[in-house]
């Protein structure tokens, strides 16, 4: 089985937000840096990630959603209003 | 554990239309235990055994009770979270207030009666008049009330807070409202 890796978003040391500050080409060893914002989407926890991404390919039905993860409605709309809060907080961040 | 779960909180899982079903079950059969075992739900969280009951009353009883509990329960989600809808706090009101139907059943054969009476005659005379099985039954009614109430509390807590997204030590004061009002308020309603 693959190891999953987690992409670090957070400075182990001094718990700043991180940036990415070099792209490489694994075809042609192409290396680019700079600094980069890491996109909003991938400051959420992965289970977030992976709630986004199940909701869009379910269509955006929260009723669909329930179904597949075997959870009430409110529980999967409680759960999508919590990543609407940390997506606003995220934003608001940035701006700061 | 996720059994034991699924007994203190349905609402993750289950959706509300299935809870609202049972629910109903639950009242309809806890009202007729009720009239069968002759106890009247004459407040919130509390129990009279009466001499007779009609088959409506403890139909009216505990309709009143959840109507009580359902509006408080929904003006509270309201104003923690707009988004809360009317058919998850139904489900909450119906299936938390489900375990006190069970309080009926303390009334089975008139023990409860007996036992009462056995008990309040203590005060009227020195001589102690209760028997040792009515003790036994006293304690262990006490002891039920208790696992009931908690068991209620838990249920109405976490159907609220899956409903209305409750979180944080203000949705727990406001959730604690509700039961406290419904008492008050059932407690002022006159008995039919």
């Amino acid at each position: 089985m693959p190891i999953l890796k987690k992409l670090p978003i957070i400075c182990p040391s001094c718990e700043a937000s991180l940036k990415v500050s070099s792209l490489s080409c694994t075809k042609c060893d192409t290396l680019i840096s700079g600094s980069y914002d890491l996109p909003i989407f991938l400051k959420l926890d992965q289970e977030e990630q992976d709630f986004i991404l199940s909701f869009v390919l379910s269509g955006g039905s929260l009723k669909a959603m329930a179904k597949q993860m075997d959870r009430s409605y409110p529980t999967v709309r409680n759960k999508l209003d919590n990543i609407i809060d940390n997506l606003n907080k995220l934003k608001q961040d940035e701006k700061v | 554990m996720k059994k034991f779960k699924s007994w203190i909180n349905p609402f993750e899982r289950s959706s509300a239309s299935q809870l609202i079903i049972l629910g109903i079950v639950f009242y309809v059969l806890g009202s007729l235990s009720a009239y069968l075992f002759n106890v009247r739900f004459d407040n919130f969280l509390h129990i009279a055994v009466v001499e007779q009951v009609e088959l409506w009353q403890p139909f009216l009883d505990n309709l009143i009770i959840l109507a009580c509990l359902f509006v408080l329960l929904f003006v509270l989600g309201k104003s923690i979270n707009s988004k809360t809808r009317g058919i998850d706090i139904l489900s909450t009101a119906l299936i938390g207030y489900a375990p006190f139907y069970l309080m009926s059943l303390s009334n089975i054969n008139d023990y409860s009666s007996k036992a009462t009476h056995e008990l309040l005659s203590i005060t009227e005379s020195t001589a102690m008049n209760i028997s040792t099985f009515s003790i036994i039954y006293l304690i262990i009614l006490s002891i039920a009330s208790i696992l009931i109430l908690v068991w209620i509390i838990a249920l109405l807590y976490n159907g609220f807070k899956t409903a209305a997204n409750a979180k944080g030590v203000k949705s727990i004061v406001l959730f604690v409202l509700a039961p406290v009002a419904t008492v008050i308020i059932t407690l002022f309603t006159p008995l039919f």
